[in-house]
């Protein structure tokens, strides 16, 4: 079996993603100094914009020499040697690591070891995993209890000022697309409601925050290829994050149900502003469109689903195909890319690979990004595919695309003025020929070659007359005659 | 002096510490001379990083970029996912817009070795004449530790070649060095053809001049600019290594003296020593540069010191006057992975900038042994397989006007308001040699340092950035996430 273009990592990347997005953990990973570099130097520069050295990561440095003849725990040591050891530190391997079953951590060195199963799982699944071993490690005796903070001993402040239902947001991690604006519209979308963050999990989270996690009464999983795991475990009622106007009010409402607050003012609101446009677009002509301009979309399975959902069902767009990347699935492209050649759509959603099939087909779908892999950074918040801002960008994003096929189908001007001039007559009367000067005009006609004469003398003519008038001359002179003539040889 | 470059010093035993020695040796020279220069003594008492590597992407990219930049090869990773994608993501930056073949394997088919059948089936499936004359077929780490075969792959299916290479990231120090690994083996298995019978001539119009192979990825207007070094001593530029097309090969191997440019080329330079080429090192830099250089190649093609003289002539004077018109003041450290570091220096001082030190990953060899001596005879510090630890604390002594390096060392510079560029965005894509080189330099570095004050400005608005503290990727406060809600009150 043989995959082109492979479109995800492998575990141990899951895992050193959502390690590095606590604060207050290191990790080291065990390998060759290239299992640092590609999914943290290089990938993670591309696509989260980050600086080389940002994370508190580093790496062993595997050579020759620990695999044949050292063995990696030294390697190990040195590697811990470096940052603030006051941190928890946490093992990975890499896949060549894996096999010769390094990753072991030296007595006395503090450091905790997560198996990421590198060879065997995608870097969703281990994710999933890494999520949920954080819990289980660092969730603490309150977790195992199930013992809510907040609900301490009621004060009368307590109680003068009533608490908002507190809910966590569950798989924020580096290197996934577009998550800083999903994960801003999610929080704005529970925050209008009257809700309140407990935890953003794991990113930007202290990993001694870890056992708050328990505190919420409703977790929202960012996406369908991992954290619901660790939702699971939470053993608290889950939503999925919602892409389209009709799920995220899906999700509102749901919300509202589980929480008790009430949903509907701030529905109300958001179709005044927020997602104002969707309807505004909705009852446009461009509207119209959207029966017959087809989409395609290749991505997360979070991604696929949302919008196969929302532009196709909800706005009845035809989706020419849908390619899901999913955990655990290896992705064949080949059909991608077949289906590209058989049913282009007029958008494509994709990723790097989609767009260098559409190029390679000479497809004029416009691209529009939504998956990795790619360099395409994304840490600005105002691109969200979830939520109604989600909804409003996306329907947005779509008429743009379409304006964009528009501006590539419209004649270009240049190109349409290179044709033979056809020009009208001249109204006025032809101007006064002195003798002289059509004596000149005729031999010099007399010069051309017979075949071409009358349309030669034709073109002469009007040059001349034209010449004349321009200049505001009574009549044609000989001398008016050996300008123009001058002229033209020269052009 | 008929050795002079054709005859170059044995390459010095790979211990992977260059001219400065290891850690332990360095510290132990210092302390017996009980001085010396401070940079050389910070050089050896740098602190200890994570590891001792030299700095290098995932060595493999380096062989996966030759296969990719070739026209009519098909390039195939046998490796883990991680590997695979990484790779694969990287080469649409620094590669071709091309396909990646991947051979997937879990644990049960590397033990069972199903692996490489698998490996074998793509390859045939893949290996159509109609679209490639050769698949590469490159192992990672766990199938080369593995030991699947490669070797045991049919050498050629349909006319395509099967190049089957071991290229593991804990085996090939550098991306640099991979580079070699497919060059060589496509130069190897060219040779074979060649020797064999008549084989497809490259194309463009046939030269009858005698021809210099150039080795190394260079700008892809250098060697015209040594073309035109060479012309006047009739000498023509063959078809670089990396090839761009397989009959380049053969055009390369033809040649009449090769030129290690970038030095690690090792493999590849053993080709060319087994097809009976003289192989001279270093590159047209400069003016001394240019002179050394021309004169060995010059040489080493069994030319008359009047031809050698012409080609000088026609060069030096004004490339003479090119560097006198475009000087650099500026204080500059150099530091990079692609193995040009050391010319570059070259290029700079003698366009009059002050270069205290010059660190690159890949390793001394014959072939940037003039280089480094010239260097060393005007006080640059060179440190072969440099750390990560050993830049940066060259860069934090010197405290330059313009550090050029890779990106762990830009960032650091930037962060302290000293103006930066990576050496291989910035140094790669530029030309280097005979009069362009020398012309483009001054303005770009001018360039690059006039920023100072926007620098500053920088690190004195967002402060000097936390070791080690993990920035959340999002555009929110970095403390309790709570405190943030309830200071939105909503």
């Amino acid at each position: 079996m043989m995959v082109i273009d492979h479109d995800r990592a492998g575990g141990y990347w899951g895992a050193v993603y959502v390690f590095t997005a606590l604060r207050g953990l290191r990790v080291i990973i065990d390998g060759p100094v290239g299992c640092e570099n590609l999914p943290v130097t290089a990938v993670l520069h591309y696509t989260d914009a980050l600086p080389p050295h940002e994370l508190p990561v580093s790496v062993t440095g595997l050579s020759e020499d620990q695999l044949s003849r050292d063995g990696t725990e030294e390697s190990m040591r040195q590697a811990n040697s470096v940052g603030d050891r006051r941190m928890p530190g946490v093992v990975v391997t890499g896949s060549i690591a894996e096999m010769i079953g390094g990753g072991v951590t030296p007595e006395g060195s503090g450091l905790l070891r997560f198996i990421p199963r590198t060879i065997d799982e995608d870097q969703w699944q281990c994710a999933d995993r890494a999520l949920f071993w954080l819990y289980s490690q660092f969730g603490g005796k309150k977790a195992a209890k199930g013992v809510r903070i907040t609900k301490g001993p009621k004060t009368a402040v307590a109680d003068a000022v009533p608490k908002k239902p507190l809910l966590n947001i569950i798989g924020a991690i580096h290197g996934t697309f577009n998550m800083p604006s999903d994960l801003a519209e999610i929080r704005r979308l529970v925050e209008g409601i009257g809700c309140e963050v407990n935890l953003v999990y794991p990113m930007g989270a202290h990993l001694d925050d870890t056992p708050r996690l328990a505190d919420a009464e409703v977790n929202v999983c960012l996406y369908r290829e991992f954290g619901r795991q660790l939702c699971e475990e939470l053993g608290k009622p889950y939503l999925q994050a919602p892409i389209g106007l009709f799920a995220t009010t899906n999700f509102l409402r749901k919300l509202g149900e589980l929480t008790g607050v009430d949903p509907e003012p701030f529905i109300e609101r958001e179709k005044l502003a927020t997602i104002k446009p969707v309807w505004d677009l909705w009852r446009s002509v461009t509207q119209d469109f959207f029966a017959t301009a087809s989409f395609a979309v290749v991505a997360t399975a979070t991604y696929d689903h949302g919008l196969r959902q929302f532009l196709g069902e909800e706005l009845g767009i035809p989706c020419t195909f849908g390619h899901s990347r999913r955990p655990g699935i290896k992705p064949d492209n080949q059909a991608v890319r077949e289906a590209l050649r058989t049913n282009p759509p007029v958008v494509l959603f994709g990723s790097n690979n989609e767009r260098i099939y559409a190029a390679e087909l000479g497809l004029r779908s416009i691209f529009i990004p939504a998956s990795f892999p790619g360099a395409i950074i994304r840490r600005a918040t105002g691109t969200p595919f979830m939520g109604y801002a989600g909804a409003t960008y996306l329907v947005q994003e779509f008429c743009n695309a379409l304006f964009d096929m528009l501006f590539n189908m419209l004649p270009l001007g240049r190109d349409l003025d290179q044709v033979e001039p056809t020009l009208a007559r001249m109204d006025d009367a032809p101007p006064h020929w002195e003798a002289a000067a059509k004596a000149l005009f005729d031999e010099h006609v007399e010069a051309e070659p017979f075949l071409i004469r009358i349309s030669a003398a034709k073109r002469l003519r009007d040059r001349i007359e034209n010449d004349a008038r321009r200049e505001a001359e009574p009549c044609v002179t000989a001398a008016r005659v050996k300008i123009s003539l001058a002229a033209m040889a020269m052009s | 002096m008929d050795g002079g470059m054709q005859a170059p010093p044995p390459i010095p035993p790979d211990t992977g510490s260059g001219c400065h020695g290891g850690r332990e040796t360095m510290l132990a020279a210092a302390k017996a001379a009980g001085k010396g220069e401070t940079l050389e003594r910070l050089i050896a008492d740098y602190p200890r990083g994570p590891h001792d590597q030299p700095q290098s992407m995932c060595p493999a990219f380096g062989s996966l970029r030759v296969g990719l930049r070739m026209r009519r090869v098909a390039t195939i990773l046998s490796g883990s996912a991680c590997c695979v994608y990484g790779l694969t993501f990287t080469s649409r930056f620094y590669g071709a817009r091309r396909s990646v073949g991947y051979v997937p394997f879990n644990s049960e088919t590397l033990v069972r070795g199903q692996l490489y059948e698998d490996i074998r089936a793509a390859v045939y499936e893949t290996a159509k004449p109609a679209d490639y004359d050769a698949v590469v077929i490159i192992n990672l780490c766990v199938p080369t530790a593995s030991g699947v075969p490669l070797d045991l792959l049919p050498k050629q299916i349909d006319g395509v070649r099967i190049i089957g290479i071991d290229v593991p990231g804990f085996g090939v120090p550098t991306h640099a060095e991979a580079k070699d690994v497919l060059a060589g083996a496509m130069l190897r298995a060219a040779r074979a053809e060649a020797e064999a019978g008549p084989v497809a001539r490259p194309r463009g119009p046939k030269s009858d001049l005698p021809t210099v192979a150039l080795i190394g990825e260079l700008f892809p207007a250098d060697p015209m600019s040594i073309g035109g070094l060479l012309a006047p001593m009739g000498l023509a530029v063959a078809p670089s290594i990396p090839a761009r097309e397989w009959r380049d090969l053969y055009g390369a191997l033809d040649c009449d003296v090769a030129a290690a440019v970038h030095p690690f080329y090792i493999a590849s330079v053993r080709e060319f020593e087994a097809a009976g080429r003289p192989v001279v090192g270093s590159g047209p830099v400069g003016v001394e540069g240019t002179d050394a250089w021309l004169t060995a190649v010059g040489r080493a093609a069994g030319l008359p010191g009047s031809r050698i003289d012409a080609a000088r002539d026609a060069c030096l004077p004004a490339l003479r006057g090119v560097l006198a018109g475009n000087r650099i003041d500026a204080r500059i450290t150099v530091s990079g992975y692609e193995g040009s570091e050391l010319l570059v220096a070259r290029l700079l001082i003698e366009a009059g900038a002050d270069v205290p030190y010059v660190g690159t990953a890949c390793p001394r060899t014959a072939w940037n042994e003039a280089d480094r001596a010239w260097l060393a005879d005007r006080g640059t510090h060179v440190q072969f397989r440099a750390s990560l630890e050993q830049d940066l604390a060259a860069m934090q002594e010197v405290k330059p006007d313009l550090a050029i390096g890779t990106t762990p060392v830009v960032q650091k510079a930037k962060e302290r308001g000293i103006p930066a560029v990576y050496f291989t965005n910035i140094m790669s894509s530029r030309p280097l040699f005979g009069i362009p080189g020398a012309a483009a330099l001054a303005s770009s570095i001018a360039a690059q340092t006039r920023g100072r004050e926007r620098f500053a400005r920088m690190v004195s608005f967002f402060g000097t950035a936390p070791e080690a503290a993990p920035a959340p990727a999002v555009a929110a406060p970095p403390v309790p996430i709570n405190s943030l809600a309830d200071s939105m009150g909503s």
